[in-house]
């Protein structure tokens, strides 16, 4: 079932009806609806037999942090009774192990089913115990690691003692079911979403006019931008090897950032969209990230919802451990005080990009592309000081427009050399193509190189006109969203004839574009992690 | 050990100068301290006042205002 299908738009619709119509004639029974719903149609579009994942996942971790809060309660009666400071001390230590354990095993029953389902088959593979990395059959059910992830989230946040767990499985399981973010994403916190799955409400014109405008905007990216450009990105990349001319595999590396922006992005728009025609707010997963002027500020727009989890419980509790507390004390005493509370964010920086990639997929160069983000925000972090008396001596200002486009192109640059990393699936052909760009990087007319790929449109670098006209308009939208405006009510606020022309335009604009997806698999570049 | 808002105030102005602690109660939502500074604040509560901060208590409530920081370390000092 396609996003732009008719299966899914009459999907869609009888949901609403349901939805809706349940919370006029029962409102308690309103949320049950999207349980149904969200079963459905992960039955039908992740098939059946995998629903089986979601459920010992959801399982798992209801079952787990059920355990863990009923030692924290046992723990406070026990340190109640217990007398003295020592005694006290000690039921907190005796419960704190019995706590880990459970989180640990919690952790250990859904990262060992992900990792046989997406890692098990390429390790054999690397090392030369498979004959691909797909040969053993696996099939890898839709969006595990966006509702693994979640349900791990929630594991933390109870045993952090944050809030109570749920105590009904069958209304955990919508948290982890939801069907819009198990397409890809965004990876939902339960205390932020759970309200409102759970919440009674009547239609709203308003929030159902900007659902459908945000999924418009979803498709009109996916369509008009991602499903038009990706012909001529496999065209350049597929074949990009050592000997590809450095021009070329430029023009790739710059059609795979637009494009897999678009995909991504218009993805997450689509189901943000969807999602919103409900009430429910998801977790915002974009922030224009291509307006990001260092590569830290690129990575805090970027898949926000995967940086969120990663910050909370993979960065501070790493960057604040006894280890690296006393690294940094360490330091301070070698070196200075700016580096000794740098290091530990640095080490901190450097794990969590490694943990990163190793989400993307165990593959080398999925390590190789997080270790690289990692290294570069750990060196930028740890030269700050020295950048800042540079700009200072060199009277740099850093508050002007001038400077801030340099840094939004300077950063454009850093994220495309990890780019080669990431859509070039060989470390060593990505080195050599990087090495090829670095050191021999010509300016020369590329197009009958790009004529002879079988590259549609080499007159514009593979630039269809289609994408180029809606990429000029994503950048309006994405300059508007950047100072500020809320666009959608800006769109729904204009006059009906000025609005219907923007509609007709970007309307036409859509038709127009596809022509390019026909014949081609709808899927999602992040659907397959 | 008693230890005060000024306490503090101080050590955060150590980290982050020309912000007015007294008053803000944002200093997270509106970016005025980044993770950076929050692991400085971490490591000087450590340094200044013996206190550890764990994982856990890094949330915004806890960093947005001086006073917020203020009763978290308090809070902690009081349970080791």
């Amino acid at each position: 079932m396609e996003i732009l299908s008719l299966q899914f738009a009459c999907f869609v619709a009888i949901m609403l009806v349901a939805y809706y119509a349940t919370g006029k004639f029962a409102p308690r029974f309103q949320w049950v609806v999207l349980l149904v719903g969200s079963i459905v149609f992960y039955g039908v579009v992740g098939t059946w037999p995998l629903l089986s994942f979601m459920i010992i996942t959801a399982l798992a971790t209801w079952l787990g942090s059920q355990k863990l809060a009923r030692l924290s309660g046992e723990a406070k009666l026990a340190r109640k009774e217990a007398k003295g400071r020592d005694a006290k001390k000690a039921v907190k230590a005796q419960f704190l192990r019995k706590r880990r354990i459970v989180a640990v095993a919690t952790f250990a029953v859904c990262l060992g089913m992900l990792g046989y389902l997406k890692y098990w088959n390429t390790i054999l593979f690397n090392f030369g115990l498979a004959k691909s990395t797909t040969s053993l059959g696996i099939v890898l059910p839709l969006g595990i690691s966006f509702y693994m992830f979640a349900s791990l989230g929630y594991v933390l946040e109870v045993y952090n003692e944050k809030y109570d767990p749920e105590p009904s499985f069958v209304r955990f399981f919508l948290f982890v079911s939801w069907f819009p973010q198990v397409i890809q994403g965004p990876i939902n916190r339960y205390a932020e979403i759970s309200g409102q799955l759970f919440a009674t409400r009547r239609p709203s014109w308003v929030g159902m006019r900007r659902g459908c405008l945000r999924l418009a905007y979803g498709l009109f990216k996916k369509y008009a931008i991602a499903n038009v450009l990706v012909g001529n990105y496999n065209a350049i990349m597929g074949v990009a090897n050592g000997s590809t001319p450095s021009p070329v595999v430029v023009t790739g590396i710059l059609l795979y950032s637009f494009q897999m922006y678009a995909d991504f992005s218009g993805g997450i728009d689509m189901v943000e969209g969807v999602s919103e025609l409900f009430g429910v707010e998801m977790a915002q997963n974009f922030r224009q990230p291509y307006f990001s002027t260092s590569l830290a500020d690129f990575w805090r727009r970027w898949h926000m919802s995967l940086g969120h989890w990663m910050k909370n419980y993979v960065f501070y509790p790493l960057a604040v451990s006894a280890p690296m507390r006393k690294l940094n004390k360490q330091a301070t005493k070698m070196l200075d005080k700016q580096i000794g509370r740098t290091v530990s964010a640095c080490v901190a920086n450097i794990v969590v990009f490694f943990v990163v990639g190793l989400w993307h997929g165990a593959e080398l160069h999925f390590i190789a592309w997080g270790l690289y983000n990692g290294f570069i925000i750990a060196l930028a972090d740890l030269l700050a000081p020295s950048f800042n008396r540079l700009a200072i001596a060199l009277r740099i200002k850093r508050e002007t427009l001038g400077y801030r486009i340099f840094a939004t192109a300077r950063t454009f640059a850093v994220v495309a050399v990890g780019r080669y990393f990431d859509c070039i699936t060989s470390v060593a052909v990505g080195l050599a193509c990087l090495k090829a760009t670095v050191c021999n990087l010509t300016l020369r007319d590329i197009r009958p190189d790009l004529e002879a790929l079988g590259v549609t449109s080499p007159q514009t670098f593979g630039f269809e006109w289609v994408a180029l006209v809606a990429l000029a308009v994503v950048f309006v939208i994405s300059l508007r969203y950047e100072r500020g405006h809320d666009v959608r009510a800006e769109i729904l606020g204009l006059r009906l004839p000025v609005r219907m022309a923007v509609y007709l335009a970007c309307g036409i604009l859509f038709a127009f574009s596809l022509s390019f997806s026909l014949g081609q698999e709808e899927a999602f570049m992040y659907a397959n992690f | 050990m008693d230890i005060t808002l000024d306490d503090v105030i101080e050590m955060l102005e150590d980290i982050q100068e020309d912000v007015n602690y007294e008053e803000c109660t944002t200093l997270i939502d509106d970016g005025v301290l980044d993770s950076f500074d929050i692991l400085a604040i971490v490591s000087a509560a450590d340094d200044e006042f013996d206190v550890t901060i764990p994982a856990k208590e890094i949330i915004p409530e806890n960093f947005n205002s001086a006073k917020a920081l203020h009763a978290l370390i308090c809070r902690l000092a009081e349970d080791e």
